[in-house]
């Protein structure tokens, strides 16, 4: 590889690096990216090396949002702390890959992964969380939730180029958050969030995997919350969480080449609405 | 020492990333060679022109089948495969031309721009179309067929009695699995000034590599010489000769250093996989579960080119009964070419195809005659004084019925069933065939060199990481008391120690090693013995002295070297001699036979699919464990391979290894040390038998927990959810 390796000491400079030079990429962890520059999949004019930038590590509290930084790897999302502040993030954090890449792998790096997402995508969306994208002119609040999940890869859609991911911007939620992963085979996952807001009637669920982006289920949403008593919160209907599963499944239509393929991912996302439901409902 | 876990040599550097593979090699000038695949499964071709390649600036030399002598050829067995094809392309993935170029981009830059034109041909994909289709190749397409048939049919008990039948029957599928040698083949090749090459590659088998690239350059032997470099590890087969053909005739060409190091999706595509088996089963037992009959048909897709598929059906046919005792035996073996890439062997070639079918079957007619699957392995086991169907008496260590009992006693794991999951049980017991077989001339070489108490040990035989330069020392160390030997691997310089794989060099290797040592410590010890009025037999040689068998003598070990300066001595060890198989399938073709048994538990989330493996318990047939923590390495690597097998690795869509979360701790339920006649310290090697029952017992405990009937694999997730 004949790139340039750029290692920015601030967050000012990394930013501009970036912007100027549109072809050069950041790499933090480098779980992701590296592989596919070592296979020439990507052909960066530079790298700029994330290491030394102390600033994208930090996270605080912000008027009821927690401010995660984008160089926060898996396993600093796991910790007590965290998982206190955003569970569904640490829940996924626990089940990605092995040690080594939960060590290294960052929040930022995951956004930007290649391949269907399906680890922190699906539960910010599901939390509404937004993601700030930094160029020189200042910091845009992207929501995942509001793209278009289906219509290719949801990094182009989420960044423009020479913006640099700093973090998220995750709503602190008093309710319940579920987060569901199952292999399909061939090393592929589907993946559920599930959002239950300090409001009654306050459902949200994404699914990941399925799509180049994360799912909202907004019409299971709405079917949910209408299950929900007013008073109690609780569903109204030992039944709900089945036919939630159900409706889940039939929103997102995961995709595959093969209909039995296809079947078996309904399937699943429908099993895994179900189990997240009974999780965060009880039954 | 013997017996004792000794750490490895390179295992530092390979976990920090400091290890030096053939691709981190480099030589002043070097060129970078990237190979021009062909994109179809079967076409002809129509021309090559690498006109545009040259105009690519860099490009420094390609070359096509036209460069090389007419009909270079290579192959383990059989030389049928074009090492650039020429005329007719018989894999997706066959190298059709090869370009040299200043770097890697401009290599592949070359590479993209060779312009060949093709006329697809109809491919043959399915080995039983193949097999009575149009020839693929002029040698036809059976690689190999044997037809077994041994005993006879038993249909009346002793006392004239009919005997009643209980028949099962099935039809099973195993899929090619790829090696994923953590290191991908590749080669550099320096231009000698005689004319001749060296080439540095990780090859197991630097001499029989080092022939059919000479033969296929045109050079004589002596013109080519192969030096083995640090190898990222082999599953069986590793480096493709026609790869460090080529990379030899660009550095002939070009008169500069070539190197050559296939990306992970060339590896894939390139072949040297196990072969995937379609197998169709019959087994008939009287109502007391004793085996009457096994009948079998097994057919092999060997891939475009012969490569070891004859001698996997070799090994196969003698374990497709299993490890039990079959009074009546017809199985039909056969290898068909397809257009698939040609397969290779991969730990426990043959065995883990037939294991997954035979211990299939025996759970059937256990379920069939309501017996306990164990109970009824036990009443058939073989053991010492048996014959395998190739009517071979086998008169070695037989723990068949020793190791099946270790895991059906062992201790289950402790921790219930997570909740909503279905726990199974599933067990299996395999066999395999070591060292070469079917009269392959079996000897290895090493010369043991000691100098002022330093020992160098040179021998012909390659580590590729199945520890053997661990233990040649432990083996100096056992014999003269040296525990830190340096150990040369001398490629080609000295003469062959043989095919490796299959427990060879821990066998005959160490068994040269360790004969050089004995001798020198008899011609050492026997003057010091003399002083004292003994033989050197009644001195030992342990922690750097030298003791008598009753004490009165304790000496430094330092005496045995005060009156020679160096002592070379060279020693050599033959495997017993084997036969070939004949037409029926008989004949004392395996020089020995290992065992292995294994408990698998899982549990299964019926509505997902999902399996997590929650415990694998083993018991290995080892002769000796010669050092515990590499044995239990060798185990440990044959059960993550082995649930690949089953579980993640699915030839029709995205390859997906088995990751650590798929693998769980391994427990040994015993190590089963009744030594080996014949071989040094009575070992065997471990890792082709440790595999074979792997894959089978995950299937049976799956089948255990859902009922389904689950006849091939992998098992995915969609395969084997339960509404």
């Amino acid at each position: 590889m004949d790139a340039t390796i750029l290692m920015p000491l601030s967050l000012d400079e990394a930013v501009d690096a970036l912007a100027r030079d549109p072809r050069a990429l950041p790499v933090a962890g480098g779980t992701d990216l590296m592989p596919r520059v070592n296979a020439e999949l990507v052909r960066p004019s530079a790298l700029v090396g994330l290491a030394k930038v102390a600033d994208l590590r930090r996270w605080g509290y912000e008027d009821g949002f927690a401010m995660l930084g984008a160089g926060l790897t898996w396993a600093r999302l796991a910790d007590a702390d965290l998982a206190a502040l955003v569970p569904a993030l640490a829940a996924a954090a626990n089940e990605v890959g092995t040690a080594q890449v939960r060590a290294m792998g960052t929040l930022g790096g995951n956004i930007l992964a290649s391949g269907r997402p399906a680890d922190s995508l699906p539960v910010l969306a599901a939390l509404e969380a937004t993601v700030s994208c930094r160029s020189p002119g200042g910091v845009r609040e992207v929501a995942p939730h509001l793209l278009e999940p289906r219509s290719g890869p949801i990094a182009e859609q989420l960044l423009r180029p020479g913006e640099l991911i700093t973090g998220v911007r995750v709503p602190l939620l008093r309710g319940v958050q579920e987060f569901v992963k199952a292999p399909v085979g061939a090393g592929r996952y589907l993946t559920l969030a599930l959002v239950a807001g300090p409001v009654v009637g306050d459902v949200r669920c994404a699914v990941g995997g399925a799509h180049p982006g994360p799912v909202r289920a907004f019409e299971a949403e709405r079917w949910l919350a209408g299950r929900m008593d007013a008073r109690s919160g609780r569903l109204s209907d030992a039944r709900d969480a089945a036919d939630f599963g159900r409706l889940v499944a039939d929103e997102v239509r995961p995709e595959a080449e093969q209909r039995a393929a296809r079947a078996h991912l309904r399937h699943v996302v429908a099993v895994c609405a179900r189990r997240a439901v009974q999780r965060a409902f009880g039954g | 020492m013997i017996g004792e876990s000794t750490p490895r040599p390179d295992g530092d550097a390979k976990a920090r990333g400091r290890f030096s593979y053939t691709g981190d090699l480099w030589a002043p000038g070097l060129l970078w060679c990237v190979l021009v695949r062909s994109p179809h499964r079967h076409a002809r071709i129509l021309g090559v022109d690498a006109g545009a390649a040259y105009a690519v600036p860099g490009v420094r030399g390609v070359v096509t089948a036209a460069d090389l002598p007419a009909g270079a050829c290579h192959g383990a067995i059989v030389a049928d495969r074009p090492v650039l094809a020429d005329g007719v392309v018989r894999f997706a993935g066959e190298a059709v031309a090869a370009v040299a170029a200043e770097t890697l981009q401009a290599a592949r830059a070359g590479a993209a721009a060779v312009l060949v034109s093709y006329q697809p041909l109809e491919p043959a994909v399915d080995p039983e179309h193949a097999f009575a289709g149009p020839p693929l190749h002029p040698d036809g397409n059976v690689l190999r067929h044997i037809a077994l048939r041994h005993g006879r049919p038993v249909r009346v008990r002793r006392d004239g009695t009919p005997v009643e039948e209980v028949v099962v029957e099935g039809l099973y599928e195993v899929p090619a699995q790829y090696q994923a040698n953590p290191a991908t083949d590749a080669a550099l090749a320096l231009p000698s000034p005689d004319g001749g090459v060296e080439l540095h590659v990780a090859t197991p088998y630097p001499h029989a590599d080092r022939d059919q690239v000479a033969e296929c350059l045109g050079l004589p032997a002596g013109m080519v010489r192969l030096m083995p470099t640090g190898a990222g590890g082999s599953g069986g087969s590793r480096e493709d000769v026609g790869l460090t053909t080529v990379v030899g005739l660009l550095a002939l060409r070009t008169g500069r250093p070539v190197k050559a190091v296939l990306d992970r999706d060339e590896s894939l595509r390139a072949g040297g996989h196990r072969h995937a088996a379609r197998m169709k089963y019959t087994h008939r037992a009287d109502r007391d579960g004793r085996l009457l009959a096994v009948e079998a048909q097994i057919i092999l897709d060997g891939g475009a080119y012969a490569g070891v598929s004859p001698e996997v059906i070799g090994r196969l046919i003698g374990c497709a009964a299993g490890p039990y005792m079959v009074p009546y035996a017809a199985v039909d073996a056969w290898a068909v070419r397809t257009n698939n890439a040609p397969a290779g062997a991969m730990r426990g070639p043959g065995a883990v195809q037939v294991c997954f079918a035979h211990e299939a079957q025996m759970d059937k007619l256990a379920d069939a005659l309501g017996m306990d699957p164990v109970e009824l392995r036990l009443r058939n086991a073989l053991s010492t004084g048996t014959m395998l169907t190739t009517g071979q008496v086998l008169d070695g260590p037989v723990p068949v019925g020793a190791a099946l009992r270790a895991v059906a006693e062992a201790a289950p794991p402790a921790a219930p069933p997570a909740p909503g999951t279905l726990r199974g049980t599933g067990y299996a017991v395999g066999l395999m065939p070591l060292l070469g077989i079917e009269g392959a001339d079996e000897s290895s070489t090493a010369t043991v060199r000691l100098d002022g108490g330093v020992v160098t040990v040179t021998c012909a035989a390659v580590e590729v990481g199945q520890g053997f330069v661990t233990l040649v020392r432990q083996i100096v160390d056992e014999v003269l008391g040296v525990p830190d030997a340096i150990v040369l691997q001398a490629g080609t310089a000295l003469p062959t120690a043989g095919a490796p794989g299959v427990g060879r060099h821990t066998w005959l290797t160490a068994g040269a090693v360790e004969q050089a040592a004995r001798e020198i410590r008899e011609r050492l010890l026997a003057p010091v013995a003399a002083r004292y009025g003994m033989t050197a037999r009644l001195l030992d040689v342990r922690d750097g002295r030298i003791r008598s068998y009753d004490g009165l003598i304790d000496l430094p070990v330092d005496v045995m070297y005060e009156d020679t300066a160096t002592v070379t001595t060279a020693g050599a060890c033959r495997a017993p001699s084997t036969e070939p198989l004949d037409d029926a399938g008989q004949g004392n073709a395996y020089p020995a036979v290992a065992f292995s048994a294994c408990r698998v538990v899982v549990d299964l989330d019926p509505e997902l699919g999902t399996i997590r493996v929650v415990d694998v318990t083993g018991a290995y047939d080892a002769g000796r464990v010669l050092d515990p923590a590499q044995a239990r390495v060798r185990v440990e690597s044959s059960v993550a391979m082995g649930v690949g097998l089953a579980l993640t690795e699915d030839a029709e869509s995205v390859w997906a290894p088995p990751g650590p979360w798929d693998v769980p701790q391994v427990r040994v339920a015993a190590w089963i040390e009744e030594p080996q006649p014949g071989a040094p310290f009575g070992a065997k090697g471990l890792g082709d038998a440790a595999i074979v029952p792997v894959p089978a017992a995950l299937a049976a405990a799956v089948r255990n927990a859902t009922g389904l009937e689950l006849p091939r694999l992998p098992m995915r997730p969609r395969d084997v959810v339960v509404d």
